[in-house]
């Protein structure tokens, strides 16, 4: 296991205010390849405390993060003599809003910054910025120009390719598709969905959307008020009693079909628009 | 008389033009969607209604007077807007300062401003949160809280722009419930945003494309139309993909119409 949680708790202390526990006995492993996980749960459930767990950026206040070969706690992230680095190059953060963060006068340039601040050659570093600029679909004729100029889309995909340019074993994202058109967004996601069926690095996201987690996940939790609440495939999600609990929304989908179905008084769950016609004229019995 | 009214207005960045002779209309207590992809104009369009951006050409009015070096302050009383990030346009210590902002802005006297507070506070639900600081409060609550201020300057208009995409279905719905409200109180409603459920709700759809109006429409017209929708790069809703799949099979009777249309309003 690449990273493995175990209980977890963080808790947030300032000056007269009161403590606020932002994640509560987390348990949970995440495997180094093959895995694409959806991160839900309403705003203030510890989606981003959590995932700053991931990669050693937070320690937890009780508990312990094995992050591959390195174990973090609240003791150990004080240890001068842990290494953070190696972590954060293995499993890498993409924070929302990355593009805020470009600076290098072409896209080139912005995404071989990392590799040669983790002491790649140069040339290694542009090699490295190159397969990566390919794997979120951008070509030769982006490397020249200013990250400025480009679109919000292909901005997000450059300040990604920056994180990938990196080699990591996992990639986190916080919010990757905010602030995106629904185009933008899809195109995005069907870029995640290519680097890991060709790299077959895991990817973790935060999302609110849950249209997107029906159609790329393999894996979803849920997170409420600090508590990893559900772990699990998406469609047995959709179906828990406790959704509405959870304040979490169903995939529009899901949303149309179910309404259509009371409608009618069908009982069982459709899968598609098709299924329902059928079932309505009748066809769905025999 | 519309409450705003453009003719040919242009305005660019440099050399790409953002906004390209665009002519529109809309009507006091009009409840007006606007979607476009990224880069198609919509913002900027925010931008010039309230005199933050310049026209290059063109006329914008605004209840019958032209927009220009001294008519802005005036107009500007009259406009209110809800910009995407709930963070950036927090500027109290608490919720009732940032309330009070604008009004100590209007000079609008102490005993008047605490009423103002008070009302509009509980519009938004609110209410119970006036001494909160922001890293108390959730996203959605911090975007309750600038249309409490706004609200609190008695705009005409008031302009969302993209103001719920950066929050969950929680606070989404809590700032639909608060546009409904709004457009029954007979306040104007110019929404900006690439959500189509926001345009379900809508008096007039406005779909805007490279800085022009690619078309004007209700809603049950705007969100059927598949290519038009495509060129905006948006995607078609659920029910209006159902729709055109039994329109096609020319099985889409008045009873499957009006079951799917509300159908959308549990999306």
């Amino acid at each position: 296991m690449a990273i493995r949680l175990h209980t977890v708790s963080h808790t947030y202390t300032a000056i007269n205010q009161p403590a606020v526990h932002a994640l509560k006995d987390v348990t949970l492993t995440i495997d180094a390849t093959d895995e694409f996980i959806a991160l839900v749960g309403e705003t203030g459930s510890g989606k981003s405390t959590l995932v700053q767990h991931f990669n050693a950026l937070m320690a937890p206040t009780s508990g312990t993060a094995e992050l591959f070969d390195v174990t973090i706690t609240a003791e150990s992230f004080k240890d001068k003599s842990i290494k953070k680095t190696p972590i954060r190059k293995r499993i890498g953060l993409v924070f929302q809003f990355p593009e805020y963060q470009l600076f290098e006068e072409s896209v080139l340039k912005d995404v071989a910054f990392a590799p040669k601040n983790f002491g790649q050659s140069q040339a290694d570093a542009e090699e490295k910025a190159k397969h990566a600029l390919s794997l979120v679909g951008l070509d030769d004729t982006y490397y020249a120009r200013s990250p400025f100029h480009l679109s919000g889309g292909e901005k997000k995909r450059v300040s990604i390719a920056g994180i990938l340019a990196m080699e990591p074993d996992i990639l986190v994202l916080d919010e990757p598709t905010s602030g995106l058109d629904p185009q933008s967004q899809k195109m995005l996601m069907d870029v995640f969905e290519s680097i890991q069926r060709t790299t077959h690095i895991s990817i973790v996201f935060i999302t609110h959307d849950m249209n997107w987690v029906e159609a790329y996940a393999k894996r979803v939790l849920v997170m409420q008020s600090g508590e990893l609440v559900f772990d699990g495939a998406p469609d047995a999600l959709f179906n828990h009693p406790e959704l509405s609990v959870w304040k979490m929304d169903l995939p529009d989908r899901k949303k149309v079909l179910n309404y259509l179905q009371s409608q009618f008084k069908l009982q069982t769950p459709m899968d598609d628009f098709t299924q329902l016609l059928n079932a309505i004229n009748g066809e769905g019995d025999q | 008389m519309p409450l705003i009214e453009l003719q040919d207005v242009s305005f660019s960045y440099g050399k790409t033009p953002a906004i390209d002779q665009l002519s529109l209309t809309v009507e006091a207590g009009e409840w007006v969607t606007i979607v476009g992809p990224n880069g198609s104009g919509k913002s900027t369009l925010a931008k010039l209604l309230i005199g933050l951006l310049k026209t290059q050409q063109g006329t914008i009015q605004v209840a019958g007077e032209t927009l220009d070096e001294t008519t802005v302050q005036g107009i500007r009383e009259k406009i209110g807007i809800i910009f995407q990030n709930p963070d950036n346009q927090f500027v109290g210590v608490t919720v009732k300062d940032d309330i009070a902002f604008g009004l100590e802005n209007l000079s609008v006297p102490y005993e008047e401003m605490l009423k103002r507070i008070d009302h509009y506070s509980k519009a938004v639900g609110m209410d119970a949160y006036l001494d909160k600081e922001p890293s108390q409060l959730s996203g959605g609550q911090k975007q309750r809280v600038a249309i409490a201020g706004t609200l609190a300057m008695k705009p005409e208009l008031i302009i969302f722009d993209e103001a719920t995409s950066m929050l969950d279905p929680t606070g989404r719905q809590a700032m639909l419930e608060i546009m409904h409200a709004l457009k029954a109180s007979g306040k104007t409603i110019l929404s900006i945003t690439h959500d189509l459920k926001e345009a379900l709700p809508a008096d007039r759809v406005l779909v805007m494309h490279e800085g022009r109006l690619l078309k004007s429409g209700t809603p049950r017209d705007i969100l059927r139309d598949e290519p038009l929708l495509k060129k905006a790069r948006l995607t078609l809703l659920e029910p209006f993909k159902y729709m055109n799949q039994l329109a096609k099979k020319k099985q889409l009777t008045d009873e499957w119409e009006a079951l799917l249309w509300q159908s959308a309003f549990t999306l």
